[in-house]
């Protein structure tokens, strides 16, 4: 019974249940954000994947932690328990050495957690290592094996965990500092040579070894500024990697907390800054990135429902810092991730036209500029062509993201049902495969299976439906304006036609627009007077520019309200006033700037960019 | 026991009734469902028995297989298997495998996404058939992640090798033993670069395609995915010593493509794939146009004392087939031409009814109903065991012209694997069998292609560490280009847009 009253048995209990609420209630999304772009498998060669490079042994343990995040609860009870016993191992470690002043330093690296890191888990699984190896060096009585241990475990540490070394290695030293100086023995400079030994023992060893992969061994592990491994295979999304700043706070938060434990040498305690700096890191951490990674899952998550005027909701809060018209430079990486979820959410609601400029519109006529550079952007990218009913060039991207970026669950599940909307069964029978050497989605697989045989899938079901009647070339990633054209003829996909007028608005050819007077008017005619959406109605206007027809009737072409009209004039007597000089650029598209007119009239961003500067200076 | 056909469906890969080479990797297994355990038995007639029990995986004792094989050369083997499942259910199988000549002990090939549109993580590879392990040659991580492609080994002899790499640090890069260039073809002239390229046998002079290509992605027919057509496709010649590009009027000529050069082994031809250019209608869709495109298989008489060409023959003719060829390969001999032929465009690699047909060169086989007319001068035979429902494209042969490897969607439809058939000298290929690996599921989890295999006696003379090293040499511009013995004057691209106007 004494032991229910010390505050430590419940202290850990409690901690544990904390955090399980925290990541559960307050982090779901995040949670889920991590499971969804893994899937572990059970089979030997998932483990080959990750067997044969330094690093990957660690994120093979972590990608086998972060699947039970399927169930975010499931999910948040292994963060919770890694954490406390952590915490604990921790408090053991230091308590013993008497000296609680690293705990600044060591907690900083503890915080940079699913919040924060590139990898999420992947830091507490480290921090943890380390405080394992630790607690064992620290109860270990016989000097010698302790030491040789402590280069053993800092080598192994050092092939695991790589650029974290930069964290763990003073955390060793100052162990072995506060050891010396609770025993009373004069402290040995020499002695920091022995972890440090262990470091260079295992970059030396892997340098030998990994040839040719010299590019990973060729990085020290003392440099904190990227993945050491760095192929982007393994890299699951850069854009929600802290910023530089991040790592500063907490690299002087563990300076300082070093400072503590040298505190003879500095004749003052400063540990109290590196607390400061930690407090200062993770208030910058938390609202930025938690808030990204679960904001671009619950946008993805509403869309993959189809729940679209939820998610441009929610999308429309992205896009409030954003001018009018911005060009691509411009984009922040969190934005070009929302990008795609924007244009498939517009399309979906059949507001793409009506909202042309309402979010921001790249100086390149597509619809969906992103390049396929990073994780992030192929995330979105096929989900679109699956979504316009594009699926060719959606399998194609998959079946190239598979291999290249590793198997994510969403992206496995999109490949799998594109391939079964188009009868190309084989590849995805294979693939169905990895599903069921899975814990959470081998009912998925069965699923997959039984649609096979019955094509009883909705998503399935709906796909085909969307497929085009003949076969066209699809270049450079965009459909043909043509093919479009064709395609939107087809019932069950409107999707293309709001789509292809996009196209023609974004490609500023009014002549298109004109031509599709008609199937402009049947597509968007819901009762009666007709009118179009407004950034057609522009179009049709901004046609007369180059056209005789100016000087006859417009006024009867149907469609074209008298606001629009009356706004068109006034937009030519501004612009005139520009050319004249009685008007700034920048007066001109703060008025003008959501309208296609002055978009048809300033080319591009890029000109519209140096207009702008020019008008500024 | 059970038929043939009905083996198939408890091995992977099918390993039953197949000729193999003496010096080739164990060939691992493994057992399919319900079945689990195993026990087998091998034998010939001369050495030891191989058995073995076990679950699921058949994994053979490399030095035993090896010992095996090497004693029961140019004979055969039988295996036994039992089979169960529960402890019940028993199964019992018997197959051969016929042992004959040696095969290369190396090849390389390049592995890549199935889509070929991204080039984020590009490999090119050597296999050893020998102990089924592989090494890396090329790396693209290790060189700013630009495309590696059309790695070649001068008639299998690995001491000289061209290989292009494009996007970064680009270059056609040329070993020859110790000589290592870095080139940049592409010329006012020849703006494209070289493309497929071959050794001649002097190993002084490489020939290459030059081509814009134009891949699309078909929207509707997803079986043949993507389609690549080419454009002012020419043939030309590198002399590597005297850096200079030879060519000829009638392989270089704007009216007709030109593409997949490939040398006899003697040298004196040069083969390669001609089409005229089909007239194209400006509202034409590419998907349209590209059914008109069909290639002819020609070669060309080279001298290569004077470095001269000579008369062209029509080897394959598209008016009579109503098909395109592709990618012809010859046996060391001269006896035999192995190529593809496929319903229209350039690249048949997408193309599932492409298959690979046989020509007796000498015209001494006797000719049955399985021969048909390829052109006015040669007969052509469909591989009827080496082909499938689906692609059969890149081949190669060994330097003993005994075994032809080639590349097969069959499995899949979507990922290409190298196979190997034994051709006999009657022009009869064996069963095909898959490239062997240590873990048999090997190929289940798996996800890229097999690209370009080429057959090489040695290990390669580059590394990816020697090759990271490579892509920071620097480069050789072309001195001049040589067209039916005239010299015309040539610029750099880089120096082509600061030119004059005229």
């Amino acid at each position: 019974m004494q032991r229910f009253k010390k505050p430590e048995f419940w202290a850990y209990p409690i901690l544990m249940v904390g955090l399980w609420a925290f990541f559960a209630f307050a982090m779901p999304d995040v949670l889920e954000f991590w499971e969804k772009n893994q899937l572990f498998r059970f089979s030997s060669d998932y483990w080959h994947f990750f067997d044969h490079e330094p690093f990957g042994t660690l994120i093979y343990v972590h990608t086998f932690l972060i699947q039970f995040s399927y169930y975010p609860w499931l999910g948040a009870i292994v963060y919770a328990l890694l954490f406390t016993l952590t915490a604990w191992l921790f408090n053991r470690c230091v308590a013993t050495n008497g000296n609680r002043r690293l705990l600044p330093g060591l907690l900083s690296v503890a915080l940079l957690l699913p919040t924060s890191a590139n990898f999420g888990l992947l830091v507490l699984l480290v921090v943890f290592l380390a405080v394992v190896g630790a607690h064992c060096w620290i109860y270990w009585k016989n000097r010698i094996l302790r030491y040789s241990c402590q280069v053993i475990v800092l080598a192994g540490l050092t092939y695991l965990v790589r650029e974290y070394m930069v964290w763990i290695l003073p955390f060793y030293m100052c162990l072995d500092w506060g050891r010396t100086r609770q025993n009373g023995q004069k402290f040995n400079p020499l002695f920091l040579l022995i972890p440090l030994g262990g470091t260079m023992l295992a970059w030396g060893l892997e340098a030998w070894f990994c040839a040719p992969y010299e590019f990973i061994s060729s990085k020290s592990p003392f440099k904190f500024t990227g993945n050491a491994f760095s192929p982007s295979s393994n890299i699951p999304f850069n854009y929600f990697r802290p910023k530089k700043i991040v790592f500063v706070c907490m690299e002087i938060a563990t300076f300082f907390s070093l400072a503590g434990v040298f505190y003879p040498f500095f004749k003052k305690k400063l540990d109290w800054i590196g607390g400061l700096f930690l407090i200062g890191g993770v208030l910058w951490i938390t609202p930025i990135q938690v808030k990204s990674i679960a904001d671009f899952q619950q946008v993805d998550r509403l869309c993959r429902n189809y729940q679209w005027e939820n998610a441009l909701r929610k999308l429309d809060s992205q896009w409030e810092k954003f001018p009018v018209i911005t060009s691509l430079s411009d984009f922040t990486n969190t934005h070009r991730l929302f990008f795609g979820h924007t244009k498939i959410a517009l399309l979906a609601t059949r507001k793409a036209t009506n909202k042309l400029f309402t979010y921001p519109q790249p100086a390149f006529p597509l619809l969906f500029p992103l390049a396929m550079n990073n994780r992030a952007e192929c995330f979105v990218l096929p989900s679109y062509y699956t979504f316009v009913g594009e699926f060719s060039e959606s399998l194609h991207l998959n079946y190239d993201l598979i291999t290249c970026h590793c198997i994510s669950a969403t992206i496995l599940n999109a490949t799998i049902i594109s391939s079964l909307i188009v009868d190309d069964t084989l590849p995805a029978f294979k693939l169905t495969h990895f599903l069921e050497k899975s814990l959470f989605y081998r009912h998925q697989a069965s699923v997959y299976k039984d649609s096979f045989q019955r094509n009883n899938l909705p998503a399935i079901k709906r796909g085909k439906q969307m497929l085009p009647f003949y076969d066209y070339a699809v270049a450079s990633y965009i459909p043909d304006k043509n093919a479009v054209k064709q395609h939107m003829q087809q019932q069950g996909n409107p999707y293309f036609y709001e789509y292809f007028i996009s196209l023609c608005l974004l490609d500023k050819n009014t002549k298109t627009i004109v031509d599709e007077h008609s199937n402009i008017k049947k597509f968007y005619q819901k009762g009666k007077p007709f009118f179009a959406p407004y950034h057609i109605q522009e179009a049709i206007l901004a046609s007369f520019n180059y056209s005789p027809s100016r000087y006859l009737y417009p006024q009867k072409i149907e469609g074209i309200s008298s606001d629009v009209w009356n706004d068109y004039w006034l937009f030519i007597i501004d612009n005139q006033s520009y050319f004249n000089g009685s008007t700034t650029f920048s007066e001109l598209q703060k008025k003008w700037g959501h309208t296609y007119w002055f978009y048809d009239c300033y080319l591009t961003m890029v000109d519209m960019e140096s207009k702008t500067s020019q008008s500024i200076n | 026991m059970r038929l043939l056909s009905q083996q198939k469906a408890l091995l992977y890969p099918d390993y039953t009734d197949i000729t193999m080479p003496c010096n080739i990797a164990p060939l691992n297994f493994y057992v399919l469902p319900p079945y689990k355990n195993y026990s087998i038995k091998v034998f010939g007639k001369k050495g030891d028995t191989l058995q073995m029990k076990g679950r699921n995986f058949v994994k053979f004792n490399p030095q035993k297989w090896h010992q095996l094989l090497q004693e029961n050369r140019n004979g055969r083997l039988w295996v036994e298997m039992n089979l169960n499942s529960t402890g019940t259910e028993t199964e019992k199988l018997s197959f051969y495998w016929d042992v004959r000549d040696s095969i290369d002990p190396y090849f390389a090939c390049r592995l890549i996404e199935p889509s070929y549109q991204m080039s984020n993580l590009l490999q090119t590879i050597e296999y050893n058939l020998q102990e089924a392990s592989q090494r890396i040659l090329f790396d693209n991580r290790l060189q700013t992640y630009g495309c590696v492609n059309c790695h070649t080994f001068a008639q299998t002899d690995c001491s000289h090798l061209v290989y292009h790499v494009r996007f970064n640090r680009t270059g056609t890069f040329i070993v020859r033993n110790d000589t290592i260039l870095r080139v940049d073809l592409k010329s006012s002239r020849f703006p494209q670069g070289g493309v497929y390229p071959t050794w001649h046998p002097n190993k002084k002079l490489i020939a290459f395609g030059t081509s814009s290509a134009y891949p699309f992605v078909h929207s509707k027919d997803i079986v043949r995915r993507t389609e690549v057509f080419d454009s002012l496709g020419d043939i030309i010649v590198y002399d590597i010593d005297r850096n200079v590009i030879l060519t000829d009027s009638r392989i270089s000529s704007d009216s007709v493509e030109e593409t997949f050069p490939y040398w006899s082994w003697d040298g004196k031809y040069l083969y390669f794939c001609q089409s005229p250019n089909p007239p194209r209608d400006s509202l034409e869709d590419d998907v349209d146009y590209s059914k008109k495109i069909k290639y002819n298989l020609v070669r060309i008489a080279f001298d290569d004392k004077t470095n001269t060409f000579g008369q062209i023959d029509t080897i394959v003719d598209f008016r009579i087939t109503g098909q395109t060829a592709s990618f012809p390969r010859l046996t060391p001999d001269g006896r035999f031409l192995v190529f593809c032929l496929s319903d229209h465009g350039t690249f048949p690699i997408r193309h599932p009814e492409s298959d690979l047909y046989l020509i007796d060169m000498t015209g001494s086989l006797p000719k049955d109903s399985n021969w048909i007319p390829a052109s006015k001068d040669f007969w052509m035979k469909k591989m009827e065991q080496v082909n499938s429902p689906f692609t059969e494209s890149y081949h190669t042969f060994s330097s003993n012209g005994k075994w032809l490897m080639f590349s097969s969607k069959r499995e899949d439809n979507l990922y290409s694997r190298p196979y190997f058939t034994y051709v006999d000298s009657n022009g009869i290929s064996s069963k095909p069998f898959l490239l062997p690996q240590r873990d048999p599921a090997f190929y289940l989890t798996f996800l890229k292609s097999y690209n370009v295999p080429e057959f090489a006696q040695t290990p390669a003379a580059i590394s990816a560490a020697k090759a990271k090293e490579m892509s920071l040499m620097p480069t050789i511009e072309v001195d001049s280009v040589l067209i039916d013995g005239q010299r015309i004057t040539v610029y750099p691209l880089t120096t082509v847009s600061s030119l004059p106007q005229l």
